[in-house]
């Protein structure tokens, strides 16, 4: 196993920790929440708006 | 016409409408019956309904006397349109299935083609439309209050000045982690090694596959179908904005100053 595959894996697992983290305490706030801070107003749609469609043209158009 | 017998000296009983026999008169009469009108004049005779007064909205209810009044600006007919799904349940499921053989086909294609590359634009010029056609006058906040409010919030935060709360808490933690994915990307991506592989590379290894490029296109496009027409005002915030403060589906007191603040 690679340094790249180890640190990925903990990267991973830490995301998932944190999801369910997030999703058991009521107080904080979950990814939800993050997705709609930046809905909330036109600059955060763009911005949002503007790395999905970024993310999609490199995942499935270019040489990922 | 009948010929009717009748004693000398009696009366006709035919009289003039209106008129009585001479032997009756000076009796009591039961009023007359009312005279029914016609009919073809409809409702024209009738009597004008009272105007009734407007109830009061309940938002005005709640404000106090001294504060204005401000009605609350509805928003336009798509937002109202797009959100309401039970309602829409057919147009749906013809857009679920529309969509599931799009990202079939989607699967089946190549990542140099040249139908990828264009059925790929094509669909992120469709989002950003719909964003641009369902979203007019129907954000919860202007851009600049926006973005000021989110400046503040991180100066507040790096200076100290109150207390961490559980929401800043949580804000950090997303703030660690969403950092530590980027910057081991960019590290692995300016390193350039095999044992290194980027981000783009692990997606990569799902998108080979035909079934994994037609789920992954099937998550993005849903994805990005979110972020141009969901969480809007008047749509969905009815529900959960009674959790999260924002007045926007329940009216308060404070429902006109938060409309005020929207686009």
């Amino acid at each position: 196993m690679t340094v790249g595959a180890i640190v990925w894996t903990a990267i991973g697992a830490a995301w998932l920790a944190w999801l369910v983290v997030t999703r058991s305490v009521r107080p904080l706030p979950g990814i939800e929440s993050v997705v709609r801070a930046f809905l909330g107003s036109w600059l955060g749609r763009i911005v949002a708006l503007a790395a999905w469609a970024e993310a999609g043209w490199h995942l499935f158009g270019q040489r990922p | 016409m009948a010929h009717v017998d009748r004693p000398r000296g009696a009366r006709s009983t035919c009289a003039a409408p209106g008129r009585r026999p001479q032997h009756l008169r000076g009796t009591w009469a039961a009023p007359a019956a009312p005279v029914p009108r016609p009919r073809h004049l409809g409702g024209a005779l009738r009597k004008a309904p009272v105007p009734r007064l407007a109830p009061m909205p309940e938002e005005r209810r709640l404000l106090p006397n001294h504060a204005p009044y401000r009605p609350v600006r509805h928003p336009p007919a798509l937002c109202r349109w797009v959100w309401p799904l039970p309602r829409r349940i057919a147009v749906l499921g013809i857009a679920v299935l529309v969509g599931a053989a799009f990202c079939a086909w989607e699967g089946l294609q190549g990542r140099y083609s040249t139908a990828s590359h264009v059925s790929i634009l094509a669909t992120i010029a469709l989002v950003l439309t719909l964003a641009a056609a369902a979203g007019r006058g129907c954000q919860r906040r202007r851009s600049r209050t926006w973005a000021r409010a989110a400046w503040r919030a991180v100066r507040a935060q790096l200076s100290r000045r109150r207390a961490r709360s559980a929401a800043a808490a949580g804000a950090l933690g997303w703030v660690v982690v969403i950092s530590a994915t980027v910057g081991w990307d960019a590290f692995s991506f300016a390193m350039q090694r095999h044992s290194l592989p980027t981000l783009s590379r692990l997606f990569g290894a799902v998108t080979d596959h035909e079934w994994g490029r037609a789920l992954l296109f099937a998550a993005w496009l849903a994805f990005g179908l979110y972020l141009a027409l969901g969480w809007r005002r008047g749509s969905q915030g009815r529900r959960a904005n009674g959790r999260l403060g924002d007045p926007a589906g329940a009216p308060s007191r404070s429902s006109s100053r938060a409309h005020e603040d929207r686009v």
